[in-house]
């Protein structure tokens, strides 16, 4: 298996505050902290997280939308974060973005086909009548007929606006389409279709997702490998399936037991995990969770529990595993 | 039997757009019994918001206005009741939350002050007494140490607390109908799950009536008693929430189910069950059933005759030509 | 959440027949229109017409309106009808011209400033300089240096609406720049002329306009007023703001030759804000009815 995207130490500081003048006190967030993974060519890998664990800031440093503070990305053996003025630009067609508002993310003054047509355009990719074969191809492939070709994206429902930002990122054949919440926008019966559609797509061409989301319940089927994230750091890597079926930490099993019920029959006692997500800056001592945390013990309070393997593909960062294990 | 909470009867809610009124919502009709949870599904623009904005007299009359039936509330009718009559009646036995808090908070002003000055208004209670019983709501929604969270400003609150703080203030004067608007979409999914648990708990508490409007099954089968399913406009669906999960008699409903039961138990190379097709545009005229086109089991006769809403069992309703079994979704 | 969308949609659906009714709900901004293209068309024609401004007849100075004269005379014979009708053609031609440079200028200044960040400080600050100093002193001081030259007015009267231009745009690409279309388009490979003209420019166009009329409408009266402090248009031009300078003097005897350029001016200022202001209100729907 080839590896397409390796992120290596990826780190996001902001320093907040100074204050009237800088003279208050200034402090510094950690939004990323030292966060590493590897895509392989044609798999997906799901970023889970609450809001402001900083999975989106992942996507944006990955995309170079956001510089990192420190760290770096490789995109297919290349240095990305390197990369600067004409030559970034051109080797952006390589990692394509699908985006959560659909209607946010395309122009309104420019027309299905333009909006697809446009990476090709910016990339001086084939001639002008080959450029329009390939349009025509992907609204095909994304299934929108080709009658929309002319349409505004008003004049498009958000399943349709979804497809469409879809084609586009496809445009350029990508290596890498990082989808940020690409299906939370969208309504109960239109997410199964896009989900469908971003699976098949990724059979024909290969293509490698950065998958996210909020949602474990929608990454379930998407994902091959899911990392959980908390306030800034992985705290559990495994494959799909077994994260589901073993999770390790107890804050993947709080997110997993907070699905929503499928049936009233499940329906809870009570919710998983009481409190919130402390603010990022100002981050407990020791394990970040453990002011969440049923299984907390002195040592959280006082080590960082380190990622480590417990089986193959699966690592988690909680000092108390083997415990959870055995509770069952 | 005694009369229910709320009775809706044959509701309309239209579009003016220039001379013509397009219609969103088609005769609808529902009824809320006292302490019962009832919740609202559809996706967007199939008039869930709507109905609720119409029930709480909170619609832009320029654009949207109910144009036909009635909603009895306590002996009157919401939909003829002149503004300042449904503004004594809003927050008092009506109180509402909606998806973001923020947008109905006073940013300038500290959360007790804001929910004691609720209590002030419709109860006359002295500033001390209205301030110490705005800490014990505090309490009661399970804002953690609501005394020093009193003197806070809704900036300083992540999103649930201040969605509990909305909770309290809508509680606060022990309406008989709580109206939630998507009370929990822009929440995180642990504190979604806090959230509905407490909403949960109050209506046991206080007997508080619950209308609660959601797209989400998942937000459904967590906390409704009855269920009403709203497509394009009309209802397709009313039953009992073990009812409507066991034994769907809409093949709308019964696919979205199986939709979000397959997304957490599906084999190893299945394609997801999905509906095909969108929902058409609210206030687009359709003749017949308006999901017909997406739908696996029309028949012929049904895009152009419409199905009435019809008792199929006890508390059982649907409008659908066909019956069950609805086994594969979608076409 | 479903009425919103709901409403948009539907206003949405058929734009250019709801362009022309709302033009035929506003009255006001189609009369002025008319007065702004009447205005323009005399502009245009009357190098055509029999009237001269230049023709002086000292037999007949400071005559009151007649049949003959509908406007009067000047303290030294000319028609105030036929210099009033010339006046035009200076005042919608500075107008016209400053309008287009400070819109030119103001939108290069504003994009950059606002989508490069390290611009910015440098071009903003500058901008502060050039609106710290009162507009009529830099323009009289401009002339002052320079001589009075068409070129050199226009320059003098753009010079401080530039900034308040720039202000206008760059505020616009602060916003826009930070939403998800545009950072598509940065995704997309777009380069720096891409993004700035084709996504950004044509959603801050609204707002440029309604500028844009303000700043003709202010440049029209701020020529005038160089025109009557002696630093404008040169003297023997028939311009407004030289015919009311002159009938400043003779305001007791012959009040016509100050007031008929006065009431043009006004008539179309007034019509080019009143425009300004009906834009506004219909590319804002939020700040209309």
């Amino acid at each position: 298996m080839s590896v397409v995207l390796e992120a290596v130490g990826l780190t996001k500081t902001f320093t907040l505050g100074g204050g009237f003048f800088g003279l208050g006190a200034k402090r510094t967030i950690r939004a990323v902290d030292d966060v590493s993974f590897t895509i392989g060519k044609g798999r997906t890998l799901c970023v889970v997280g609450e809001s402001g664990c900083g999975k989106t800031t992942i996507g944006r440093m990955i995309l170079r939308l956001t510089a990192p503070s420190a760290g770096s990305v490789r995109l297919e053996g290349e240095d990305f974060t390197q990369l600067r003025g004409e030559e970034l630009r051109t080797r952006r067609q390589r990692v394509q973005m699908v985006f959560q508002d659909p209607a946010a993310c395309l122009n309104a003054r420019m027309t299905a086909a333009e909006i697809v047509a446009e990476p090709l355009v910016n990339f001086e990719l084939l001639d002008p009548a080959g450029r329009a074969r390939r349009v025509e191809q992907l609204f095909d492939q994304v299934g929108l007929s080709r009658g929309m070709m002319g349409r505004l994206p008003r004049n498009l429902s958000g399943g349709q606006r979804q497809r469409l930002g879809i084609a586009r990122a496809l445009a350029s054949s990508p290596a890498v389409i990082v989808a940020d919440e690409a299906v939370a926008a969208l309504d109960v019966s239109i997410r199964a279709q896009i989900l469908n559609l971003l699976r098949d797509v990724q059979r024909q061409t290969g293509v490698a997702y950065l998958f996210i989301s909020h949602d474990l319940a929608v990454v379930r089927y998407i994902a091959d490998e899911i990392a959980v994230m908390y306030l800034g750091a992985i705290v559990e890597r495994a494959p799909a399936r077994e994260l589901f079926e073993a999770p390790a930490h107890p804050y993947t099993r709080a997110l997993i037991a907070s699905i929503p019920a499928t049936h009233p029959r499940f329906r809870k006692k009570r919710a998983a995990l009481t409190g919130e997500v402390p603010s990022a800056a100002a981050l407990p001592s020791g394990c970040r969770f453990r002011a969440r945390c049923p299984l907390a013990s002195d040592i959280c309070a006082t080590q960082s529990p380190p990622m480590r393997a417990i089986a193959p593909g699966h690592e988690v960062a909680c000092h108390n595993t083997t415990t959870i294990n055995q509770g069952g | 039997m005694m009369a229910p909470l709320l009775d809706v009867q044959g509701l309309e809610i239209s579009l003016r757009t220039g001379d013509a009124a397009r219609p969103l919502v088609h005769d609808l009709s529902f009824r809320i019994e006292a302490g019962e949870a009832l919740c609202l599904v559809g996706e967007s623009g199939s008039g869930k918001s709507v109905t609720a904005l119409a029930l709480m007299g909170l619609l832009d009359p320029k654009k949207l206005r109910p144009t036909a039936g009635r909603a009895m509330f306590e002996g009157q009718d919401l939909l003829a009741l002149p503004p300042d009559r449904m503004r004594a009646l809003r927050g008092h036995r009506i109180a509402m939350v909606f998806q973001e808090p923020m947008s109905a908070l006073n940013p300038v002003q500290r959360i007790g002050d804001q929910i004691a000055e609720t209590i002030r208004e419709h109860r006359g209670t002295s500033a001390r007494d209205a301030e110490s019983q705005a800490v014990d709501l505090l309490d009661l929604v399970q804002v953690p140490d609501a005394k020093r969270r009193a003197r806070e400003y809704p900036h300083q609150l992540s999103g649930g607390m201040r969605q509990r703080v909305m909770i309290a203030m809508a509680v606060a004067l022990r309406p008989a109908l709580l109206i939630a608007d998507e009370p929990t979409t822009a929440l995180d999914v642990t504190i979604q799950a806090q959230v509905l648990s407490l909403i949960d708990d109050l209506r046991r508490e206080l007997g508080t009536a619950v209308l609660l409007i959601t797209h989400d099954l998942g937000v459904v089968a967590e906390i409704a008693d009855r269920v009403l399913v709203l497509y394009a406009g009309r209802a397709v669906e009313q039953a009992p929430v073990a009812t409507l999960f066991d034994a769907p008699e809409h093949p709308y409903t019964a696919a979205l189910i199986q939709s979000i039961r397959h997304l957490q138990n599906f084999a190893e190379g299945d394609r997801l069950i999905e509906i095909p097709g969108g929902m058409p545009a609210p206030g687009r005229w359709v003749e017949g059933c308006a999901f017909a086109e997406r739908c696996a089991y029309a028949l012929p006769d049904c895009a152009t005759r419409l199905p009435d809403f019809r008792r199929r069992a006890p508390e059982h309703f649907a409008a659908c030509w066909r019956t069950p079994p609805f086994g594969g979704a979608g076409k | 959440m479903a009425a919103p969308e709901a409403s948009m949609s539907l206003a949405n659906a058929d734009t250019p027949v709801s362009v022309l009714a709302a033009l035929r709900r506003r009255p006001l901004f189609l009369i002025c229109v008319g007065i702004v293209a009447a205005f323009a068309l005399l502009a245009l024609v009357v190098p055509f017409l029999p009237v001269d401004p230049a023709v002086l007849n000292p037999l007949r100075r400071l005559r009151a309106p007649s049949m003959l004269e509908p406007f009067g005379t000047d303290h030294v014979g000319r028609s105030v009808l036929a210099r009033t009708l010339w006046g035009t053609q200076i005042s919608l031609g500075v107008g016209l011209a400053v309008a287009a440079l400070t819109t030119l200028a103001g939108v290069s200044i504003g994009l950059l400033a606002g989508y490069i960040r390290a611009l910015d400080m440098v071009l903003m600050r500058v901008m502060d300089a050039v609106m710290a100093v009162p507009a009529i002193l830099l323009a009289i001081a401009l002339v002052a240096l320079i001589g009075a030259g068409p070129v050199v007015i226009v320059v003098a009267i753009s010079m401080p609406e530039i900034p308040r231009m720039a202000r206008t745009v760059r505020a616009g690409v602060l916003v826009l720049r930070e939403l998800a279309f545009v950072e598509a388009a940065t995704i997309c490979g777009g380069r720096l002329s891409t993004i700035l003209l084709r996504h950004i420019l044509p959603s801050v166009a609204g707002p440029v306009l309604v500028q844009a009329t303000y700043v003709f409408a202010a440049a029209m009266i701020l020529e005038a007023i160089l025109s009557f402090l002696g630093a404008g248009t040169p003297p023997d031009v028939a311009s407004w703001g030289n015919m009311m300078a002159e009938g400043r003097q003779y305001l007791e005897i012959a009040p016509w030759i100050l007031v008929f350029p006065a009431i043009a001016l006004t008539i179309l200022v007034l019509a080019i804000n009143v425009i300004g202001d009906e834009l506004r209100d219909m590319l804002d729907p939020e700040s209309a009815r």
